[in-house]
């Protein structure tokens, strides 16, 4: 895969990666834009690996996943996006993280696979084989990942 | 609630993202600052190939060039206080691969450890 190949696939998977890990950082645009822009050097960098047994959409989706699980849990790098974003206040952001407040406070409570599970079933529309293969666990996990999140759900939303 | 209103709760809130055009810009940037990174990383590791590959055949001259020494013993350097000397030169050939290899791990993992350094 060229560079322009690779560019052509991402241009029609990034718009629903950027609205997944926008989600997953409950309205951070500035940290999901970064993280998917992490994720999608790791994959031009690990472009030659890619073997098409998966869909591309699916295999960068997993990266980015895997990005933002060890974004989330690496405590430096939260606290250099803490100075990113009280350098950078971002106007636009907040409007958006206001607008889609419903959202974010439905998908606050659940848990980090949960959340992941959910958005990628309710918001992309993605089969329970895609996403076992995104959040590398077995598909009986994805349901009940699904099962749990759909019970927590049901509290938040009315 | 049943998982049609899910579904359409998620829908209906589906954020939208920020300005497209900036996002590639910002990701165009990146791509070319890890080509010329990745360029920068091959051109290093070439060269600590070659680096390696000198040091290895330059040690194994050197080997032979002592054993050959020691076993020939020649008449020009009777001068020199050869029982001191031979037993430090026969030391080293004995444990040349060993030296060589020694030589050669150090050598791979400074310049390992430098890169993974670099792309951490």
């Amino acid at each position: 895969m060229t560079r322009e190949e690779f560019i052509l696939h991402l241009r029609n998977v990034q718009e629903p990666l950027r609205r997944f890990l926008l989600s997953l950082c409950e309205g951070n645009s500035f940290t999901a834009d970064d993280i998917a822009q992490d994720a999608c050097m790791k994959a031009y960098l690990a472009m030659d690996r890619f073997r098409g047994e998966a869909r591309f959409s699916t295999w960068l989706f997993a990266i980015a996943y895997n990005s933002w699980c060890n974004r989330k849990y690496d405590s430096r790098a939260e606290r250099l996006e803490d100075t990113n974003a009280a350098s950078r206040p971002d106007d636009a952001a907040s409007d958006d993280s206001f607008k889609y407040q419903a959202l974010y406070q439905a998908i606050s409570a659940l848990k980090p696979d949960e959340k992941a599970a959910i958005l990628l079933f309710y918001m992309e529309d993605k089969s329970i084989k895609e996403i076992s293969a995104i959040l590398k666990v077995p598909s009986g996990t994805v349901k009940s990942l699904l099962s749990r999140g759909r019970a927590n759900l049901k509290m938040t939303i009315k | 609630m049943n998982d049609n209103n899910i579904r359409d709760f998620f829908h209906s809130n589906r954020p939208s993202t920020a300005d497209e055009g900036a996002y590639l810009a910002g990701l165009k940037f990146k791509l070319d600052s890890v080509e010329e990174l990745k360029r920068i990383h091959d051109i290093e590791i070439s060269r600590c190939k070659r680096r390696t590959i000198v040091i290895s055949v330059f040690s194994i001259a050197l080997g032979a060039a002592l054993m050959a020494f020691i076993s020939l013993q020649p008449v020009s350097v009777l001068h020199l206080d050869t029982p001191l000397i031979a037993p430090v030169l026969s030391f080293i050939a004995h444990w040349e691969a060993y030296i060589i290899a020694g030589i050669a791990i150090l050598f791979i993992c400074y310049y390992v450890n430098e890169k993974v350094i670099l792309f951490k």
